[in-house]
């Protein structure tokens, strides 16, 4: 085992009609898992307990926006529904893969005069996230 | 390590009717008893950026014209300024997405034979996209 970086990851946004690559441009992709609860604590409970209900997954992705093109931006317009399938350490097999049904909140722009601009985009997962491999 | 067509766009930029020194750009040094004036460009320094997956250099380069007089070197400095800042260079195999002007410098010099040489100049930052 060894640590690594982010450099490898891939990302890709897969719609019914086409397939947008998230990889070549991106700084950050956050994956959020969590988890519902309801506080089941009784009068005299010297601690709170809690239980469980349902699992939620969120992603956020930021990147830098490429010139002539709007190919990125209308495959992420807000309310698109896809699929989002992450790899941390790339596609190899026997890679890890995330794999998530998610609506696009919509591409974030924010447009620095001396710096790059940069795209953000999070995502919504609709139903089960997927824990697999390559 | 510096760029070689980045140099040859620099060059391209500034050589010819462009500014007072006409043909006279120099990289690195200028020739020995070369008549003034004239503009000499250095290729400083360029980071790799890997702030993605696409290759990104940021360079810097200190371009600067010497002359007879502080007025002519501070003129061609000027038209160096008006050829280099806020312009799409082309650079082959690159993409040029910003050419800034940065800190500028001024300075004289006298030479072994007692003449007084002019400098004007400043760095300007250069970022390439691959």
């Amino acid at each position: 085992m060894a640590e690594f970086t982010g450099s490898a990851l891939n990302v890709q946004w897969v719609l019914a009609a086409s397939t947008t690559d998230l990889s070549g441009d991106y700084r950050t992709v956050s994956w959020n898992p969590s988890i519902g609860m309801v506080e089941a604590t009784a009068g005299s409970d010297p601690f709170k307990s809690y239980l469980t209900t349902q699992k939620d997954t969120s992603v956020s992705y930021s990147g830098v926006f490429q010139t002539a093109g709007t190919g990125t931006e209308l495959a992420l317009i807000t309310g698109q529904y896809g699929t989002l399938i992450i790899g941390p350490e790339g596609t190899a097999a026997a890679k890890r893969k995330y794999t998530l049904p998610a609506y696009s909140q919509g591409c974030k722009f924010n447009f620095a005069y001396a710096d790059v601009v940069e795209l953000a985009c999070d995502f919504q997962g609709n139903g089960t996230a997927t824990y697999g491999t390559f | 390590m510096s760029i070689p067509a980045l140099n040859t766009a620099i060059y391209s930029q500034l050589s010819g009717t462009y500014t007072t020194a006409g043909t006279k750009v120099y990289y690195l040094q200028a020739p020995d008893a070369a008549v003034l004036p004239y503009i000499v460009f250095d290729y400083v320094a360029d980071v790799d950026e890997n702030y993605t997956a696409n290759r990104t250099k940021n360079c810097s380069m200190f371009i600067r014209a010497y002359g007879t007089t502080p007025a002519q070197a501070g003129t061609i400095d000027a038209q160096i300024d008006g050829r280099l800042h806020a312009v799409t260079l082309s650079v082959s195999g690159y993409t040029n997405f910003w050419t800034r002007r940065e800190n500028a410098y001024s300075l004289s010099e006298t030479d072994a034979s007692g003449r007084k040489t002019y400098m004007a100049g400043a760095d300007y930052r250069v970022r390439l996209d691959t």
